[in-house]
């Protein structure tokens, strides 16, 4: 048998975007122990999830229990599941998995976040202490602080890429300098300094990329539910798709806006007009950006989110009232762990066409 | 002023302490009729196909006394401190309400329940505080406020113990019993929930709603279904009330309007925590045919019968 106080813990923690490259880092330089990736999600993990699931239950759920499943496959005895601040079903679905896992008959340690308590800093600790009794809290502190660097630093450089992406000369460039800046992060110094140089280095790689940009870019606007918008296999790669158009995406919606620079009372105030009541969960986020693009005149918005999201379908009617008070048309989707990309890519193609349509249309007019 | 009050969402729970308030003020109010087919069929049309049914319902109410009062009554129900968080949707429905049917300019009066802190509403905090901030819109004096919420909250809180102690009796009387799991706005929804509690009714089984339960102590009772992580205060009552009643029914029917939030998550909960007792999931959408529905009914009840049989001979 090992010795309890060296056998390290193999924790893992579902796909979302490229954060588990930070996930990554904080586990193994901050918590000291060891990290299993998820593998990739593929149509197998969406069945596991789907099969273990509530029916209608909304997609991040499916998509995260099936990561989970994949990760014990791999050799995870621990997993940790989010759920701190938010006030929708996310909050539940720790509980819920947990509860499915051990039905399945799997022994593991599940970490929760939802038993946070942002007024209580003792139940951060405590569940610190479940990823590892022994860890050293200024470690962890020190390490934190390097990952809310690594974590501003990815999504302004994903920012980059989202905008001129679209528009690169040689096909993968941006790509193959966007995973050299993940490695980099990986294998970075614990310290806030590295971050910083590696960031700075991937800016004036990404600044070198040759692109063809028009004068005047078709501008869209991406909002929508959190997990949906932020996963690249969820949404679809949708991202990647509207580049190929040659459009030019902007995505408020990351987690160093909404954790860390997000006020909501400032966004509030912006969107009185529509919402004197805050809706609540990210709604007020996404109106304000969606308010604030059709302000600054984007040509289109996509709304993406999964099958039954209560808060981004209550979000709807305001967003309705947005485009046709600013003429800016809007694009909704709602996903449910369906296959096939193609009925989303001919009505991702109806609305660039009509776009560019609605665009040409208005510089006749001018001229 | 005339005020209109939807009969639907949390009507539901709060109707005697709204009516009686408004009574209490002498201020004349109008509540929409019983939901029918052309009140949903109004508000399906006009929310997101994907929107839950009690939502569609909701809305159904709205548009039809947008015309038959000067105001409507859509309080902001959102967070009740360490009892829990109601669905985002109850928080939603007055900025849908006024953008959803923003060309008939609806005025809307709210008051707000927000326990969390978090937010600058102006009018947050305990019910009492949340009433009072109605005063000026009412155009009552603080005074006349608090004491017609007093004489409202006392007159709801005793009928709702009585319909406890009712609920009490009927599950310690005989016969087969039936724990009706829903949330209080599909269960007495008279096109949603009540043809399912007349089929019950039709087989002569005594229906116990699981809402009517002490809710303070459901508060505590619902631990030993869920961890703590539970956090909408209906769902926590309702789990409370499947552990006050359980062991006194011979079986549980779960009653859902598609695609309901917390019960898209709860339901499985339940499912998987209660393995000694029958369960039956209903899951509705404002179809018009009742057959599926009898059909899943009468074969639930034939499941009772023997399920008790084969309880004796173990």
């Amino acid at each position: 048998m090992k010795n309890k106080d060296t056998a390290k813990k193999k924790i893992s923690f579902s796909q979302f975007g490229h954060y588990n490259v930070l996930f990554e880092y904080f586990i193994r330089h901050g918590v000291e122990q060891d990290y299993v990736a998820p593998p990739a999600i593929t149509k197998r993990t969406m069945e596991l999830g789907n099969r273990n699931s509530p029916d209608f239950v909304c997609s991040p759920f499916k998509f995260t229990l099936g990561c989970f499943l994949e990760a014990i496959e791999a050799g995870a005895d621990t997993i940790v599941q989010v759920g701190g601040v938010v006030a929708c079903r996310l909050k539940y679905y720790g509980s819920l998995q947990k509860k499915i896992l051990s039905d399945l008959g799997y022994d593991i340690n599940f970490v929760n976040l939802a038993n946070a308590d942002r007024n209580n800093p003792k139940t951060f600790i405590s569940l610190l202490k479940q990823l590892n009794p022994c860890c050293s809290l200024p470690k962890v502190l020190h390490t934190g602080i390097t990952v809310l660097a690594m974590l501003e630093a990815l999504d302004r450089t994903q920012a980059t890429l989202n905008k001129n992406v679209g528009f690169e000369l040689n096909d993968g460039d941006y790509d193959r300098a966007f995973g050299r800046f993940l490695n980099s992060l990986r294998n970075s110094k614990n310290n806030v300094f590295s971050v910083m140089r590696i960031y700075n280095r991937t800016k004036k790689e990404m600044a070198a990329i040759p692109v063809d940009m028009p004068e005047d870019p078709i501008r869209i606007a991406i909002i929508g539910e959190y997990y949906t918008v932020m996963d690249d296999y969820s949404s679809h790669n949708i991202e990647k798709k509207m580049a190929k158009y040659g459009m030019c995406v902007e995505r408020w919606m990351n987690v160093s806006n909404t954790l860390v620079h997000y006020s909501a009372p400032k966004r509030r105030k912006v969107i009185r007009d529509y919402v004197k009541y805050d809706m609540g969960v990210t709604t007020t986020s996404n109106i304000g950006f969606a308010l604030d693009c059709a302000k600054r005149g984007f040509d289109g918005i996509i709304h993406l989110k999964s099958f039954g999201c209560t808060p981004e379908i209550d979000a709807m009617p305001v967003l309705r009232n947005i485009s046709s008070d600013y003429n800016v048309p809007i694009l909704f989707f709602s996903f449910d762990c369906q296959n096939a990309d193609t009925g989303i890519e001919t009505r991702l193609e109806a609305f660039y066409d009509m776009i560019k349509m609605k665009k040409e249309n208005e510089k006749r007019k001018k001229k | 002023m005339k005020i209109g009050i939807p009969r639907a969402g949390m009507y539901y729970r709060y109707g005697v302490l709204w009516e009686e308030f408004f009574k209490a003020l002498g201020i004349e109010y109008v509540l929409s009729p019983e939901t029918n087919k052309s009140i949903l069929e109004h508000g399906s049309a006009i929310m997101a196909d994907e929107s839950c049914l009690a939502s569609k319902v909701y809305m159904g109410h709205v548009s039809y006394l947008l015309d038959k009062c000067d105001c409507l009554f859509i309080p902001w129900l959102s967070n009740f401190g360490e009892y829990g968080i109601n669905c985002t949707r109850f928080r939603a429905f007055p900025a849908m309400t006024a953008n959803l049917f923003r060309d008939r300019s609806p005025q809307i009066l709210t008051y707000a329940i927000d326990f969390s802190g978090t937010q600058d509403m102006k009018h947050a905090g305990d019910e009492e505080t949340a009433f009072l901030s109605m005063a000026e819109a009412l155009n009552k004096s603080k005074k006349q406020v608090r004491e017609a919420y007093r004489t409202a909250k006392e007159l709801s809180e005793r009928a709702f113990a009585d319909k406890v102690k009712e609920a009490e009796r009927l599950a310690d009387g005989n016969g087969k019993k039936i724990l009706l799991v829903g949330h209080d706005y599909c269960i007495h929804d008279d096109y949603i929930g009540k043809p399912i509690l007349r089929a019950l009714n039709g087989y002569g089984v005594t229906v116990i709603d699981a809402n009517l339960t002490d809710r303070k102590k459901a508060q505590n009772d619902f631990l030993k279904l869920s961890d703590g992580t539970l956090p909408w205060i209906v769902s926590r009552e309702l789990l409370g009330g499947i552990v006050r009643y359980k062991d006194r029914v011979d079986g549980i029917v779960l009653l859902t309007g598609f695609p309901c939030g917390p019960d898209s998550i709860v339901n499985d909960v339940i499912k998987r925590e209660i393995d000694d007792l029958p369960v039956l999931y209903l899951l509705l959408d404002g179809q018009d045919g009742m057959a599926g529905v009898e059909t899943r009914i009468e074969s639930f009840i034939d499941v009772l019968s023997f399920w008790n049989a084969e309880v004796a001979r173990q």
